[in-house]
């Protein structure tokens, strides 16, 4: 069944909440965040550092919206935390009237994605007009009696407490990973130190640029995000750095970024790829298993130990060498307990990956929720 | 309630910050000044003169002899306001830039030393004599015989400073915030009588504020002339230093003890006691790098061209012993092997670290997103036990960035816990925790210490245990979602 629509200014008017600035005077600021986010803290300024002759004093359950960006969704009602905070009077500030409307109704309206579509006042995408406070009033929404906003208000909160515990239970979730991670290591600590230059040999196949052919070059992000692909370029464009092949199943170090976790493997998408020297690229031995050395050097304990050798100045140039990279010892158990590991935490990071995948769902599913109320489906 | 006072404050400040608006839209339209970094010397030096000019004036209504000749006194030329064009430009690049900058005086302490020393690097870009003229009848509008004047002026100098801010941040120099300022100089509990430096001074920023923390308390006119005395900087780079000389003379210390030299080479050469200082104050270059010679004249074993590590070196060398310092590192300083490490060894030996403040990234924006630690230690004893406290951006915000710098009020909690000069009752807390020599010496000593209190700690636990939690985690999430299911469904 779809709900009435009636103008949103049935239900709000202009707030009077203007003050005028004192120079002497300390004003608490706040912000709106884009896309139904709410409000945002800004730092407390003192009357002579704003411009502006007046600011509107905000109090909890006003609606206060931006007029620049009211189009993808700077609209918020005032929580208890922003009351007696202050906004510019680019921020236009309404009371809700509440023989009409429910508080916590409007509040769930306002950050509705369509809401904010019906708002884009007319115009060239470059040149957008500021939405007024009358276009705000006029816009037709959905607006059920007040038993029903309440009701529907009740079952948007409910939900919304759900989702927001979820999202505190996600990111619980994801530091234990990371220290299921750091800890597995920490148990193999007592184990014979191995020295990197033993297990793991530098694989260093030139390339000889041909100006017309196309080569793709490999980068690696920082803190163990792997390898992404640059986009391919003629022979003739790639720089005067040396080239070399790239292998599938490969530690590979970037020489300058080692030091914040830029180390990665190698894989079949990564055959006939080409890398400088700045990337080194290492072929291990039987007894390594290099799953195993590159999450190590993702934890804590391993980034430490590249970052103890990776001289250079302090800001730039943090170079790990080749030289001393290979020397660097760390703890190897045997090759079947590194299988074990690696094997283990490959799992891990599965679960990461759906978890990941899961609080994408959960964005949707907002909105979903959202349409289904406003629509007149929850 | 508004004081008479700072209504006249507010006023003067009003019409000052228009004369320097329209000095610097004349500035605009002459064909040779690009940017603040052009316009803001040419400004710098016209108000030293008309400053200069004032205190000129306060010596002749004692007798003394004037120490500009007169005819290139401010009002000799300045007031006449038919002397213009290229008549005017010619006389200036020509005559008084020369005879300003090869002014000397074997008497130490003669201002005709800090005219020679500001003046050896002023050159004048600007190409028209007109709007010369129009910029110098600008500056003749303010009235330097007024204190109340000259403290706004250094208010709103200051204020230009930040704006150049803008166009500096190459070669490792990065304008200090002024809420860091005002914490370390707070935090080193200044005396007056103690003598005060930053080898590394940039556009004065920590003297000017050790300056007017102290010049309340300097009562007779014997004791100001010991604190003038006892700001002292070094500076390297030509326009850096015309400006400091410029802010703290406007600030009213009359001739500045800030040499223009490389801080390093001086450092080496001043040696013995004599020379040694009670406090201080730096945020040394970072990530710059040293010519040869200067790292060679280091001893054996201390041989770097960072510039960061040569002045941590420098300044324990230049302390007192008793003497006291804070100063700004990045993190690339507190951890590392080599050189590093042996400059962090002589720091712990040699003095008591007693507190690191570890700043959030961002502090430095937008010249650096390298997050930064404040140093404080004492040369008194070795390092028994060095207390870390880690300072959060505020709930919410996602870091700094130019236009949402750090603010003072950021500090407050860290200088409640601070204890006061004896650092009495510290405890640890969530951010705060202490670190015992031992623990020091055997990281190889890593100051770059991350703090134990947060979550991602929990290395202490068997990952059997940690996955029990993971699992049960999951189960919460899994139950949630159910439930959510059930009350969508159940309509």
């Amino acid at each position: 069944m779809a709900l009435p629509e009636r103008p949103l200014g049935e239900a709000i008017t202009l707030a009077r909440c203007s003050v005028s600035v004192n120079a002497d005077h300390e004003y608490r600021i706040a912000g709106i965040y884009s896309f139904g986010k709410g409000l945002i803290k800004r730092p407390t300024i003192t009357g002579n550092e704003t411009a502006y002759k007046a600011l509107s004093r905000l109090t909890t359950g006003q609606l206060v919206m931006s007029k620049l960006n009211a189009w993808e969704g700077a609209l918020a009602v005032v929580p208890e935390e922003f009351s007696g905070a202050h906004v510019s009077p680019e921020y236009p500030v309404f009371d809700i009237i509440e023989a009409e409307a429910d508080v916590r109704y409007i509040s769930h309206l306002v950050s509705w994605p369509p809401l904010w579509d019906r708002l884009t006042p007319r115009g060239s995408m470059v040149r957008r007009k500021r939405t007024t406070p009358a276009t705000l009033m006029s816009t037709p929404v959905p607006l059920p009696d007040l038993d029903e906003q309440r009701r529907i208000a009740a079952r948007l909160d409910a939900a919304t407490a759900k989702l927001g515990e979820l999202a505190k239970l996600r990111s619980r979730a994801e530091a234990l990973r990371v220290a299921i991670r750091d800890s597995v290591f920490h148990e193999e600590q007592g184990n014979a130190p191995t020295r990197l230059g033993n297990v793991l040999s530098l694989e260093r196949i030139p390339v000889t640029p041909q100006p017309d052919a196309q080569y793709s070059q490999i980068g690696i992000r920082s803190f163990g995000k792997g390898i992404f692909h640059r986009p391919p370029v003629l022979g003739s464009e790639l720089s005067k750095l040396k080239y070399f092949e790239i292998h599938p199943d490969r530690l590979i170090v970037s020489n300058i970024m080692a030091w914040e976790g830029a180390i990665a493997i190698s894989g079949t998408n990564e055959s006939g790829f080409i890398g400088s020297h700045r990337f080194l690229t290492y072929r291990p031995s039987d007894a390594v298993d290099i799953r195993y050395l590159n999450y190590f050097f993702q934890t804590r304990a391993g980034r430490d130990l590249i970052r103890s050798t990776s001289t250079g100045t302090v800001l730039r140039n943090q170079t790990l060498s080749m030289k001393d990279f290979e020397s660097l010892s760390v703890a190897l158990p045997s090759k079947r307990r590194q299988e074990e590991i690696a094997q283990m935490l490959d799992r891990l990071g599965d679960t990461q990956n759906r978890s990941n995948q899961q609080a994408d769902l959960g964005v949707t599913l907002t909105n979903s929720l959202l349409n289904a109320a406003f629509s007149g489906r929850l | 309630m508004a004081s008479p006072a700072k209504k006249q404050d507010a006023t003067s400040r009003a019409r000052l910050s228009a004369v320097i608006k329209s000095a610097r839209d004349i500035m605009r339209k002459d064909a040779g000044l690009n940017g603040d970094l052009d316009r803001l010397p040419l400004l710098s030096w016209l108000l030293f003169l008309r400053s200069f000019d004032a205190l000129e004036a306060e010596r002749e209504v004692f007798g003394e002899d004037p120490i500009i000749k007169p005819e290139y006194q401010w009002r000799a030329w300045a007031d006449d306001e038919t002397f213009t064009g290229a008549e005017l430009l010619a006389f200036v690049n020509g005559k008084l830039l020369p005879e300003l900058a090869s002014m000397r005086s074997d008497v130490p302490g003669d201002p005709r030393n800090v005219l020679g020393q500001v003046f050896a690097g002023v050159q004048n870009r600007m190409l028209s004599g007109y709007l010369f003229r129009d910029l110098v009848n600008q500056i003749r509008g303010i009235d330097f015989n007024s204190s109340d004047d000259i403290h706004t002026m250094a208010f709103l100098y200051e204020d230009l400073l930040k704006q150049m801010r803008d166009a500096a941040g190459d070669s490792g120099e990065f304008y200090t915030p002024r809420p860091v300022i005002r914490f370390m100089v707070e935090q080193t509990f200044l005396k007056l009588g103690e003598s005060i430096m930053d080898p590394a001074c940039g556009t004065g920023g920590f003297l000017v504020e050790a300056y007017t923390e102290l010049i309340p308390q300097a009562t007779s006119r014997v004791l100001q002339q010991q604190l003038f005395n006892n700001i002292r900087g070094i500076e390297k780079k030509p326009l850096p230093f015309l400006l400091c000389m410029m802010n703290l003379t406007l600030h009213g210390i009359p001739s500045p003890k800030v040499l223009h030299a490389n801080s390093l080479r001086v450092m080496i050469d001043e040696k013995g006691p004599g020379s040694q200082v009670d406090v201080i104050l730096t945020n040394p270059p970072f990530g710059g790098e040293e010519e040869d010679s200067i790292a060679k004249s280091f001893p054996s074993g201390y041989q770097t061209r960072e510039t960061a590590w040569l002045f941590l070196h420098a300044v324990i060398k230049k302390l007192k012993q008793g003497g006291r310092c804070a100063i700004v590192l990045p993190n690339g300083a507190l951890f590392g092997e080599g050189i590093g490490a042996k400059i962090r060894k002589q720091l712990l030996e040699e003095c008591d670290l007693h507190t690191v403040v570890r700043l959030p990234q961002g502090v430095f924006a937008p010249y650096t997103q390298i997050p930064a630690n404040l140093l404080f230690f004492d040369k008194t004893s070795p390092t028994k036990e060095t207390w870390f406290y880690e300072i959060t951006p505020p709930e919410g915000s996602r870091g700094y960035a130019k236009t949402r710098p750090m603010r003072y009020e950021e500090f407050e909690s860290t200088a409640a816990w601070w204890g006061g000069p004896e650092r009495a009752d510290r405890t640890e807390n969530d951010r705060a925790w202490r670190v015992p020599i031992a623990d020091l010496l055997a990281s190889g000593f890593n100051l770059d210490l991350t703090n134990p209190n947060t979550i991602d700690n929990l290395l202490h636990r068997s990952p059997t245990e940690l996955l029990a939690e993971l699992i049960e985690t999951e189960q919460e999430v899994l139950s949630l979602l159910t439930s959510l299911q059930k009350d969508v469904e159940d309509r």
